[in-house]
């Protein structure tokens, strides 16, 4: 079994706290009022989220999202198909979680997961900033997300277990992703997302460390309906899960604009939710059927 | 004896009439020095109006405190502020500061008339926003708010406001705004802002030589009704309100026949004022891709709140669960020549 502790890794990145540079100054316009007038030239998504992974985008200032994740059972697989209404019956994985706007380009969110992998009980914060914002001069919105999550299942007494948590820091995980985003046209934006998750504890044929290279985006049919993908190439290859294959993430969805709020529907391959499950954790191969329903609701508050 | 008795009754004459004549004299003294205005163009209207014998409002404010000015304006622009003793106000709404709705400099060329068109032409020309609340600039110089149909939106609410101007900006702050009311301190701030971007006797085309008229009266300390009448009759003491149903779908010309340019005027610096993505007014924005300009177009001939022909002539209402709404304009705040426009300048983008 191999174990490594890395508690401070995401702490390193709060550095970006500190950094003074904002990105709304590239594309302020200051007009005869002050500074209230900043006109924001682009939206390249419409919500923070592509189907698993977040998106280039935050949350305004001042907006607080609450937000349920769903991931329901197999469709096609032997679990799936018309007994338990293709997976409707089974709850994959859960994520309730509230988010916060802090600045325009900064936020912030708190959350727990059923959790689908071998650890479950996952609480996860995650912080997350703009650094640059697509305009006629840049040509990318540029965006990272440093988050942090701990179980708190009992400690399994197989020993062969992930969740054979001898010290308290193997209970612990990181997930760290950059976003790469760009609106080509009105209808297509793209997002390249190079990811690494970091999980303390981990079975023996698994590996701590697990890079991701995703690729997604949203193609608008019109100004309500959208579909969503993303793939993300996972490294290393050969990895396994007390046995398991592990598979490329991958999902594909829709998502509705109902009167500015967005409601989400995708399938995907992944029973996780969250960077620590979807990137090590997926198991599934979607060619036995063994892709899910999820859904997204997300209502948003201005405090 | 007798020559020391009239020697006292001298005195006794002479000390009272030269007591008499030195009040007289400073009585006067002070008289002439008060009243010899120095007035000139950006010489405030209600300064002049007030002085010419003209009654003072309520809200009346006569010398105007500039730090209560800053105060007042961070709490029309923000909707907070922090005071001297380093308290801080909280925000008076969540959804809205004043300057969503209501410009603050001057929006009509002539100010005695409330015209749609003319007021279009004035804001392309200064580049100021096209919005349903009328102007705070000049406020202060109003006699009446919530006028003509506003009653109807807000029943007995608008009685009360409609009289005195810190009533209309409760009625504001608490239903068109869905926030708090002011307390006291927060209302004198804003008053006190309200009277530096007051009417000016330029604003209403007073020239030099008139303005050195009415200094003149002024000296005379007599009411000058036929003066103030004029002055009065330059701008109006309410903005009328009429509201108007949405255009029959035979009178709509789904932007066939309007103005373009004046149409993306109207939609940047009205729709997009609030609409703008990222500007966080409203969830439901409206960016300039096709997608969208097809999305308003293809709802042309509605009767909901995605027609524009609706929507603008209706708004939204604050519902339970989501209380920031849209206000509508008035057949005085966009004509239905203007929504034309509109219809044209989103039809030519959604080609």
């Amino acid at each position: 079994m191999r174990m490594r502790i890395s508690i401070a890794i995401p702490f390193l990145t709060l550095f970006l706290l500190a950094d003074p540079l904002s990105s709304s100054w590239l594309f302020s316009q200051s007009g005869e009022e002050g500074e209230e007038d900043e006109v924001l030239p682009f939206t390249t998504f419409k919500t923070t989220r592509l189907n698993n992974s977040h998106s280039a985008e935050t949350l305004l200032k001042g907006d607080m999202d609450f937000r349920v994740v769903h991931r329901f059972g197999d469709i096609a697989s032997g679990s799936g198909g018309f007994q338990t209404l293709y997976g409707i019956d089974e709850a994959r994985d859960i994520r309730i979680a509230v988010e916060y706007g802090m600045t325009e380009d900064f936020m912030l969110g708190f959350g727990r997961m059923k959790g689908a992998g071998p650890v479950r009980g996952i609480y996860e914060g995650f912080l997350k900033y703009r650094l640059l914002r697509q305009s006629d001069a840049f040509p990318f919105t540029v965006t990272l997300l440093t988050s942090a999550g701990g179980s708190v299942m009992d400690k399994s007494e197989d020993p062969t277990s992930p969740a054979h948590f001898e010290k308290w820091q193997h209970r612990f995980m990181y997930f760290h992703q950059a976003m790469l985003a760009t609106r080509i046209s009105d209808r297509l934006s793209l997002q390249l997302m190079p990811s690494y998750s970091h999980r303390n504890l981990v079975a023996h044929d698994d590996k701590n460390s697990v890079y991701g290279m995703g690729i997604g985006g949203t193609l608008n049919l019109n100004k309500q309906w959208g579909i969503v993908g993303e793939y993300h190439f996972i490294y290393p290859r050969d990895r396994k899960i007390l046995g398991a294959t592990t598979y490329d993430p991958m999902s594909i969805g829709v998502e509705i604009e109902t009167g500015g709020h967005v409601f989400h529907v995708n399938i995907s391959n992944s029973g996780g939710i969250g960077g620590n499950q979807y990137l090590p954790y997926t198991i599934s191969n979607p060619l036995d059927g063994e892709f899910r329903f999820g859904f997204t609701i997300s209502r948003l508050f201005q405090l | 004896m007798k020559r020391r008795a009239n020697a006292i009754i001298r005195t006794n004459t002479t000390i009272p009439f030269l007591l008499i004549a030195l009040i007289i004299l400073s009585f006067g003294y002070e008289r002439s020095d008060m009243e010899k205005p120095e007035w000139g163009p950006s010489t405030p209207v209600n300064e002049v109006l007030w002085a010419i014998g003209e009654e003072k409002p309520l809200h009346a404010v006569e010398d105007v405190d500039p730090k209560k000015v800053e105060r007042g304006k961070e709490l029309v622009k923000k909707g907070t502020t922090e005071w001297p003793d380093g308290s801080k106000s909280g925000r008076i709404s969540k959804f809205y500061t004043c300057n969503d709705c209501h410009n603050l400099v001057k929006e009509d060329p002539d100010l005695s008339i409330s015209d749609p068109e003319a007021r279009l032409d004035f804001a392309m020309n200064n580049d100021i926003p096209f919005l349903q609340g009328t102007t705070l600039y000049g406020v202060v110089n109003r006699e009446t708010w919530y006028n003509g149909d506003y009653v109807e939106k807000y029943g007995e609410l608008a009685v009360d406001a409609r009289d005195t101007l810190e009533n209309a900006i409760q009625l504001c702050a608490t239903e068109c705004a869905q926030g708090r009311p002011l307390n006291d301190r927060e209302m004198e701030a804003m008053i006190h802002y309200f009277h530096e971007i007051s009417i000016t006797l330029r604003d209403i085309g007073i020239g030099i030589e008139r303005i050195q008229e009415l200094e003149k009266m002024a000296t005379e300390d007599q009411r000058m009704s036929d003066a103030i009448k004029d002055l009065k009759e330059r701008y109006l003491s309410g903005s009328p309100a009429t509201f108007l149903e949405p255009l029959d779908l035979e009178a709509r010309e789904m932007g066939e026949k309007g103005d373009a340019d004046k149409g993306r005027f109207i939609y940047e610096n009205s729709c997009q004022h609030c609409h703008l993505p990222g500007k966080g007014i409203t969830r439901y924005t409206l960016d300039k891709s096709v997608l969208t300009f097809r999305e308003l177009e293809g709802h042309f001939e509605d009767w909901k709140n995605r027609s524009i022909y609706q929507i603008i002539r209706y708004g939204t209402s604050p519902r339970l669960g989501y209380r920031p709404y849209m206000p509508h304009y008035t057949k005085e705040r966009m004509s239905d020549r203007q929504i034309e426009h509109l219809a044209a300048y989103i039809r030519q983008k959604a080609q």
